[in-house]
């Protein structure tokens, strides 16, 4: 797959597959184009060249809400919150396609079972909560949309490694749910701990690729690409 | 061969030229089945009211001669050109109609602004013009031989004939002014206040102003309000006046309340419905639009026949001015007789004496030391929803001709 | 001043003020929503007006008839408007967007005086010509009417945005576009919605008024007012629009006593300086970062 901004290519012959019921993982320093690329999935670039498949059908060209609409739903870099609504109002617009509000009950419910937190700050606005409940919010604001691809980009970014703990914790416990993930980090770490299979994206090219504990025993790769 | 031909040909054209001048050929504009006439006013643009209203009343009138025979023998022809209210166009137009359509005469159907800037170009060419409604006095003032004007009068006679309405009839000495900040809403106002105080010893209590497009008039009501008149005199547009009576009903002012020419009007009326009722207002013509009067009966159902489509408010001030004065035009040209020149149809317009076509006109009189056909208003009042005339006339007489009086 | 002068001056300066929060609403909606901030919308108000007046004379419709058709017609217009004229300029520089409104204005004004050339400048409602009496105070009900309506309108909307879902999905895309997408709703129809209902504003400001001012193309100058009534209500809220176009209406009938009738627009305009020196960010407005 080839994708970028205008008429700037950022990604180059990207070869990367997510297996259903899986977790997988993306690594790459600053500027390497994993935004880029989950950008490409959910429909935001301009997708140049190859194709993208979910669950067997092409995906590239189609509009972000109808990409949305397939279960395909991102939790985007920065959170993104709607900052003026309350926690309840962006949860709700999490739900906003209809086959989505029809269970919108029940995924509150099961949403503030994730994230307990969120259920005690309800009715506050968005924007007046901490880093860590932010991002809590941002990914309950994503399974609100009932994905059955959850993507996430950098959620850790910014959190103190406590808070990062318990968001990668929620993450294993919606996957055991049965909903398939991909995370995009920096933090190496924490995806090597999650994921089963990791790409490592290096200057818009997939640079390796492999199992996590294929991934952790090569102190090359750590070194040269991770900064472990 | 050819060479001599053309010359030949050119030394009968100018013997033609010459012999036109001793009167075996017609006058410019003047054929032996028509004669044209030039008219301008505004139908495009923001004071279409003005010019559609006066080519609309002209047409009928035409039609209603030409019918009838025409004049000696000729059809009148109207030439209309659009000035879009603005002096540059309205002069191109004129030049036009002069220089290339080689009129007879202009009609002017336009307002002050263009008007004047048609004036110079008109005395210069020597070129009759009858100027059915431009009030501004620089269109009979100084005196000109070639230009004419019809029903509108000069702003001094409405200033004469507020004053004398106030102290003759009304009889009231304390008027409070509100008036327009735009030329002619303020010269009303300042020929008001100067007869009032030279005729009368009389100084109006407060005077405040306003603009086109103001919607609040409550500061300046207010002050009205204080001053306590006995009358209030609001000079300004149909709109602007709508608005300024209804607050000052509001703000408790029952006062009686005169207002300026500009706005004897019927959407006034439906503007204000019931606090219309008892308004005062100068009339320039005869019966009013609405009237009973058979005379205007007559106008409304000729004219309506005309323009089946017509828009709600007309026929307006306008289309009866358009109309009343092409029949002053053409009483002139029947008293010129069939032997027509320019010169002849001034000499027989400066005939004319108290001629009106009928009742929805006042009188014109023309003499050969002024040229102002029209000193006559009718003062009219606000009763069931409908302008009539009330029985007043003025009898002070007029200083505005003294002017003219070597 | 008398008491009953005061009252009434009150009565008169809420009712022109929350004309100018309907204008000024209209504005901030459009901007916030879409980022397009629509210089057209003073001639939106005077094309509300004319189509209230053509309903109301040339079909001869009753008022209520007239207010619900004018408003649903006038929306239908901004929606238009936004699809064929505002959408591909979508992502054009600032500057562009700003004078295609412009242009908009002028096209829309000049086409009212082309295509209305009638005397009659107003139509009616059941409340024209009638007086309350409250304690020797006059009353124009009309002024109860305008304020009432535009505060119902107001409360109506935020209602909507506060409780209805496409409401909030307005917001959201207001605050954050892409995260809007990435909610799967529909920008481009949201942003259409925006123009639709902050047209309909315009034209409910152009019918509220007509009765008390007439109608003419010139209404359209009530935008510069709009403006001041947004921007002393930090160009952000609907409740900071209401209350600085109160605020506006108040001071504005007030100036004009103290200073003078032809000074009364001044006043509003030396307030807009004072308060874009002093408190740049209006009255309730916050330093917020820019949307970007
Ligand atoms: N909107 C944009 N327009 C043009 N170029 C962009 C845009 N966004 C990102 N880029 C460029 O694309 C490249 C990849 O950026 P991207 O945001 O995908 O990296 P990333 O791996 O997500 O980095 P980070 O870890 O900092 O989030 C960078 O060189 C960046 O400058
Ligand atoms: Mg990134």
């Amino acid at each position: 797959m080839v994708a970028g901004y205008g008429p700037v290519d950022v990604l180059h012959d990207i070869t990367l597959e997510v297996k259903d019921g899986a977790i997988a993982g993306l690594l790459g320093p600053n500027g390497a184009g994993k935004s880029t690329l989950i950008k490409s999935i959910s429909g935001l670039t301009r997708v140049t060249g190859g194709q993208i498949l979910f669950e067997g059908k092409p995906i590239q060209g189609m509009a972000p809400e109808d990409i949305v609409a397939l279960g395909v739903i991102q939790v985007p870099q920065g959170r993104m919150l709607f900052p003026e609504l309350s926690v309840e109002d962006n949860l709700e617009l999490g739900s906003y396609r209809q086959a989505a509000r029809k269970a919108y009950r029940a995924t509150f419910e099961l949403v503030e079972e994730y994230f307990p937190r969120l259920r005690e700050r309800r009715q506050q606005r968005a924007g007046l909560l901490s880093g860590g409940e932010q991002q809590m919010l941002a990914i309950g604001r994503a399974m609100m949309a009932q994905p059955r691809l959850l993507i996430l980009d950098e959620p850790s970014l910014g959190l103190a490694p406590l808070i990062i703990d318990s968001i990668f914790d929620v993450l294993k416990r919606i996957n055991a749910d049965g909903i398939t993930i991909l995370v995009a980090e920096q933090n190496a770490m924490k995806v090597l701990q999650t994921a089963e299979n990791v790409y490592v994206l290096e200057n818009g090219r997939i640079a390796h690729s492999g199992t996590s504990a294929q991934l952790a025993q090569d102190t090359t790769i750590q070194r040269s690409y991770l900064g472990i | 061969m050819r060479a001599i031909r053309k010359t030949l040909r050119s030394i009968v054209a100018v013997a033609a030229m010459l012999s036109s001048s001793t009167a075996i050929a017609a006058e410019v504009g003047v054929t032996d089945d028509t004669i044209l006439i030039g008219s301008h006013g505004p139908i495009t643009g923001g004071a279409t009211f003005l010019g559609l209203g006066g080519k609309a009343g002209a047409e009928l009138a035409y039609k209603e001669i030409n019918e009838a025979g025409g004049i000696h023998g000729r059809k009148l022809k109207m030439i209309f050109e659009d000035d879009g209210f603005s002096p540059s166009r309205a002069l191109a137009a004129v030049k036009k109609l002069v220089e290339q359509d080689k009129v007879f005469m202009i009609n002017g159907i336009s307002g002050s602004n263009p008007t004047v800037g048609t004036i110079e170009y008109l005395r210069q060419a020597k070129v009759p013009a009858y100027i059915t409604i431009a009030s501004a006095p620089a269109v009979t003032n100084p005196f000109n031989r070639y230009l004419f004007r019809g029903a509108t009068t000069e702003t001094v006679r409405f200033g004469e004939l507020n004053a004398e309405f106030f102290n003759d009839f009304l009889q009231v000495k304390r008027v409070a002014i509100l008036s327009g900040v735009e030329e002619n809403l303020k010269t009303e106002g300042d020929e008001t206040v100067k007869i009032l105080n030279k005729w009368y010893g009389v100084k109006p209590l407060m005077r405040a102003e306003f603009k086109v497009g103001d919607k609040d008039f409550t500061p300046q009501l207010l002050q009205v309000k204080q001053s306590n008149p006995e009358l209030l005199f609001a000079i300004g547009q149909v709109p602007e006046v709508s608005i300024l009576i209804r607050q000052a009903r509001e703000l408790g002012l029952r006062q009686p309340i005169m207002v300026a020419p500009s706005s004897v009007d019927n959407t006034l009326i439906t503007n204000l419905g019931p606090n219309a009722e008892g308004l005062l207002g100068l009339w320039g013509a005869g019966a009013f639009l609405d009237s009973g009067n058979p005379d205007m009966v007559k106008f409304r159902e000729a004219w309506a026949k005309m323009n089946p489509n017509a828009p709600k408010g007309r026929p307006n001030l306008f289309d009866v001015w358009g109309y009343t004065e092409v029949y002053v035009i053409a009483e002139a040209l029947k008293k010129a007789g069939r032997d027509l020149t320019r010169e002849k149809f001034i000499d027989a317009l400066e005939q004319v004496k108290d001629y009106r076509v009928s009742e929805i006109a006042t009188p014109r009189t023309f003499t050969n030391w002024h040229h102002i056909g029209n000193l006559t208003q009718q003062i009219m009042i606000v009763v069931a929803g409908h302008w009539v005339p009330l029985k007043w006339s003025p009898l002070r007489e007029s200083e505005v001709l003294a002017n003219y009086k070597k | 001043m008398g008491f009953s002068d005061f009252v009434q001056l009150v009565v008169a300066g809420l009712s022109s003020g929350s004309i100018y929060a309907l204008v000024g609403l209209g504005l901030v909606l459009a901007n916030k929503g879409t980022g397009i901030l629509n210089f057209a919308q003073g001639e939106l108000v005077a094309l509300g007006a004319y189509i209230a007046l053509f309903y109301s004379i040339v079909v001869g419709l009753p008022y209520w008839q007239v207010f619900i058709l004018t408003l649903l017609t006038t929306a239908i217009i901004g929606g238009i408007m936004e699809r064929a004229l505002l959408r591909p300029l979508l992502g054009a520089p600032h500057f562009t967007v700003v004078v295609a409104t412009l242009a908009i204005g002028l096209i829309i004004k000049n086409a009212l005086r082309i295509s209305w050339q009638e005397a009659v400048s107003t139509f009616s409602s059941p409340l024209d010509h009638l007086m309350l009496q409250i304690g020797g105070i006059n009353i124009n009900p009309q002024y109860a009417w305008i304020t009432g309506c535009s505060l119902a309108i107001m409360g109506m909307l935020a209602l909507f945005f506060r409780k209805n879902l496409v409401g909030k999905a307005m917001q959201a895309v207001a605050q954050n576009t892409s995260a809007a997408q990435l909610m799967g709703i529909r920008v481009s129809r949201i942003f259409t919605l925006t123009l639709a209902v902050s047209t309909a504003l315009a034209a409910l400001a152009g019918i509220l008024m007509t009765p008390v001012v007439g109608v003419s193309a010139e209404m359209s100058n009530v935008i510069l007012k709009g403006f001041v009534a947004a921007i002393l209500g930090g160009f952000n809220s609907l409740f900071g629009c209401l209350i600085g176009g109160l605020i506006l209406g108040l001071l504005e009938i007030f100036g004009g006593v103290y200073f003078g009738g032809l000074f009364k627009d001044i006043t509003a305009f030396v307030l807009l300086m004072f308060i874009l020196l002093v408190r740049p960010h209006g009255i309730f407005g916050t330093a917020e970062a820019r949307r970007v």
